[in-house]
Parts: structure tokens; C-alpha cells; sequence
């Protein structure tokens, strides 16, 4: 899985690509988020448009990500979750805690709101 | 592999052969189901079953690593995938909750309720040669 970030207005975007399935490197997206809690970045987005393979490793990433975002009076936000993401998002009832956003920049607004 | 109009059988030897496996998976489903999402949920599902035999398996010789047997009877697709290797607890498992999975989320174990919630159906058997038999069932309208 590959991991590309920006930022903008204060909140980062994480632009996430490849398999977020087979790899360790899958767990590594949470490690990722933690670093940027050290540094006091505590508003993601991430950008789920280039995923082209999502299972247990990456719901459990970014379920880990989400729960230290958020002991950190932080925040996560999903953008542009592809329809097999958006599957699993519903059959599991994430998409109940867990917003998707159709753009990034759609996402990044959701913050101000 | 071995295929015929209702059966399908995919041998699969390491992690580099599940991209060709989930284009034997998707042309299967694809066959017997016309909805996009209930194909997506079934790659999903029998993919991760199969990513965790391989993952969990114990290397023989002259044995692939998962076995996975497709099938299509009433109404719905059913998917065996086996390996050789430790033996897990299924039915201790529940389907994945945002309660016990989401909020108190720690490390791993979410293979299982994952694909609880996508399917209809979740068996386990343990053979007394050492392979583990997961069974997944998902109706499907046509």
C-alpha cells in the first residue's frame, strides 16, 4: 500500500493507493497516524480512491487509526471510498461512526462543520 | 483448476496467486449473479477466507497452500476453502460489531466477523487429517 500526504487548512490528507489487504504494511497506515499525533496533527483525511484491495487488515487499520485519532480529540474523515469499501462500510455498520465523502474536498469542509 | 458449468475448484500456492484467483472468483459469481454488490461482497469475503488459509497454512509437499471449491446450487453460491494448518474457533466468533470491534478495537482477529457480516452463512469443520473446511454461503437473486 502506498501512503502519499499533503495538507491543507490544518488537516492532512492521506492519500491511500494499492492493496490494503496482504501486506504488513497495511498496519503500518496506523503507525503512519500515530506519528502524526506526536506531531500534533490530529485531523485526517484519508483518501480511499486508488485502494484496489481492502479486507480485515485495512478495515482493522483504519479502525485503529480512527479510535487514535479520536483519544486525541482528533478526527477521521474517509473521501472517495471506492463501492466494495463503501460494502463493507455497510454490512459492518462502520458507516455509522465512520463518513465517507464522495471528494476530498468534501471531506475537508465536513471539518468545519 | 477445474471448472464446470456449476463447480469450480482453484488451487492457490502463495499470496501472489490471489489477484488471478479473484478473477476466477469474480467470473464465477459473475456467471450466477447479476448484482454488482452482491458480487463485490462475495469477492470480499471469499478472498479474505482465502488470504487467512494462506496466511495460517502449513506448507506440504505437493499440496497447495488453499484449496478453494465455488459451487452454485438453489439459489445461492457456496465457497469451501481449505487448508492445512492450526485450527481457529468460527462459531466463538461473532459478526463484526461496531460495539466489541470498532470501539474496543486492539490488533488483528477480524477476519471472521468480517466475513460474518458479508454472507449468510458461516461453517467450520476440522478434518482429522489437520485441514481446516470453511464453508461460506451467500443467496444470491438472480
Amino acid at each position: 500500500m502506498r501512503i502519499k500526504e499533503s495538507e491543507k487548512n490544518g488537516i492532512v490528507i492521506l492519500s491511500l493507493g494499492g492493496k490494503m489487504m496482504l501486506d504488513a504494511k497495511s498496519a503500518s497506515l496506523h503507525d503512519y497516524v500515530k506519528d502524526l499525533i506526536k506531531q500534533g496533527k490530529t485531523k485526517v483525511v484519508m483518501d480511499m480512491g486508488k485502494i484496489t484491495w481492502f479486507g480485515s487488515t485495512g478495515l482493522g487499520a483504519l479502525l485503529a487509526s480512527y479510535t487514535s485519532l479520536k483519544d486525541n480529540n482528533g478526527d477521521l474523515k474517509i473521501a472517495r471510498a471506492t463501492r466494495k469499501i463503501r460494502s463493507v462500510f455497510m454490512f459492518t455498520q462502520i458507516i455509522k461512526v465512520l463518513e465517507n465523502y464522495d471528494s476530498v474536498d468534501e471531506a475537508l469542509a465536513a471539518f468545519n462543520k | 483448476m477445474e471448472n464446470n458449468n456449476t463447480n469450480l475448484k482453484i488451487c492457490i500456492n502463495g499470496f501472489a496467486e490471489l489477484e488471478q484467483a479473484r478473477e476466477s472468483i469474480l467470473n464465477f459469481c459473475s456467471h450466477y449473479c447479476r448484482s454488482d454488490e452482491v458480487i463485490d461482497i462475495l469477492e470480499m469475503a471469499i478472498l479474505e477466507a482465502c488470504h487467512n488459509a494462506i496466511l495460517y497454512s502449513t506448507k506440504r509437499k505437493n499440496k497447495s497452500l488453499c484449496e478453494l471449491k465455488l459451487s452454485f446450487d438453489n439459489q445461492s453460491i457456496k465457497a469451501i476453502v481449505i487448508n492445512y494448518g492450526k485450527a481457529f474457533k468460527v462459531l466463538e466468533k461473532e459478526s463484526f460489531s461496531i460495539e466489541q470491534d470498532f470501539l474496543q478495537y486492539k490488533n488483528g482477529g477480524l477476519g471472521i466477523p468480517l466475513i460474518k457480516s458479508l454472507v449468510d452463512s458461516v461453517e467450520y469443520s476440522r478434518r482429522s487429517d489437520g485441514t481446516n473446511e470453511l464453508i461460506i454461503l451467500k443467496k444470491i437473486n438472480k
